[in-house]
């Protein structure tokens, strides 16, 4: 029975319904802890048990670090360390996206307080302040004010340490649904469209108060499969904003939650993954 | 195995805690001190229990 290791920082909803679904489909599926695999030696011996690794941390240094190792040691990895660094990077991910003509927002690089005023200037309130480097919707602001705007910055400037001041500033896409696919490999397994609710104007999972529908059609595909080509194969959850002139492309997460888009999908997102890995390890 | 409850000691603030069965990598909440604790060890009923981080800033999902 093939073995694949399940690398993450702990066992979470995710991760037991990925577990139990490969025992059901005669794969076998263990944990490994992130923060102990010390790998470096050019076998990897602490990855010597098994036919490949699908990483899920949370933490996207973790992940991408690993996943370079393990590469290194010629252990098949999902997703790539490539995939990995390039979604950890909200400048790189667009990029890179943009080069293969997929729609993103406009946005600017802000790495100094200069900047910040430049892009207040060119670009039309309310705007979005977001972190290069973060997750989970944490940092992410809302600026509907010039006048707020430069004290928000302050923070910026006063707590932010090295890294953590890169930031994006882009429109505010108030249209406002926002749409999360689930890819296993380059299949589109669920999607759903979200709209905030209650007293946060962000609507992402981690953040919880939204609502929810099912949201499909050609363009999504479309965008999805694009995606794809410039990622690699891989699992992953493509966020996607909704404008007057169609969708863009927000971000792409490497360890992609799926609790919230599981019960608007007819395919079982887990048993999905699981045969992606069974295909990757054959 | 019969044994249906497991048990160990919140590393933190050295509660004795009782769980169902559970197996290493899952987490559990530390009723006294409200700590995230990870299982990285069962050993003959007895649990290893590890502090770890709720949330961190290159965190995403
Ligand atoms: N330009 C924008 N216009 C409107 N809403 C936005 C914009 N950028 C972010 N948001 C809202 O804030 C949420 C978090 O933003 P984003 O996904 O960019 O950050 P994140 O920290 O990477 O979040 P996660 O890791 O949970 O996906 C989005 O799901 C969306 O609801
Ligand atoms: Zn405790």
């Amino acid at each position: 029975m093939r073995h694949v290791a399940l690398v993450a920082d702990r066992i979470g909803w995710e991760e037991r319904r990925l577990i139990a679904a490969a025992g059901a489909h005669d794969l076998r599926l263990s944990w490994v802890d992130d923060g102990a695999l010390c790998l470096g030696a050019p076998a990897a011996p602490a990855l010597g048990d098994f036919d490949a690794v699908m990483i899920r941390s949370r933490s996207y240094t973790r992940g991408g670090l690993i996943a370079t190792a393990a590469e290194a040691a010629r252990v098949p990895v999902l997703n790539t360390a490539a995939a990995i660094h390039a979604c950890e990077n909200k400048l790189s991910l667009r990029a890179l996206l943009r080069a293969a003509d997929l729609p993103v927002p406009d946005f600017r690089l802000v790495l100094s307080r200069a900047d910040f005023a430049a892009a207040l200037a060119e670009l039309p309130l309310p705007l979005v302040l977001k972190p290069v480097f973060g997750g989970m919707g944490k940092r992410v602001t809302l600026l509907r004010d010039a006048d707020t705007a430069q004290s928000v910055y302050d923070y910026v400037e006063d707590l932010g340490h090295g890294f953590e001041q890169a930031a994006l500033v882009e429109p505010f896409l108030d249209g406002g649904s926002s749409v999360r696919c689930f890819v296993a490999g380059r299949q589109l397994v669920a999607s759903a469209s979200f709209r905030s609710a209650g007293g946060d104007w962000r609507s992402n999972a981690a953040l919880g108060n939204r609502h929810r529908r099912v949201a499909q059609g050609p363009e999504i595909s479309k965008i999805v499969d694009a995606v794809v080509d410039v990622l690699g194969e891989g699992i992953y959850g493509i966020d996607l904003f909704e404008t007057p002139d169609g969708f863009v492309v927000n971000e792409v997460n490497h360890a992609p939650a799926f609790r919230a888009v599981a019960d608007t999908s007819e395919l079982d997102i887990p048993t999905a993954v699981v045969r992606y890995l069974q295909e990757v390890t054959s | 195995m019969s044994t249906t409850v497991l048990t160990g000691v919140c590393p933190e603030c050295e509660t004795d805690l009782t769980t169902p069965p559970i197996v290493p990598g899952e987490t559990l909440s530390c009723p006294e001190c409200l700590l995230t604790l990870r299982v990285d060890d069962i050993d003959d009923g007895r649990l290893r229990l590890r502090m770890v981080e709720v949330t961190l800033r290159d965190w995403g999902q």
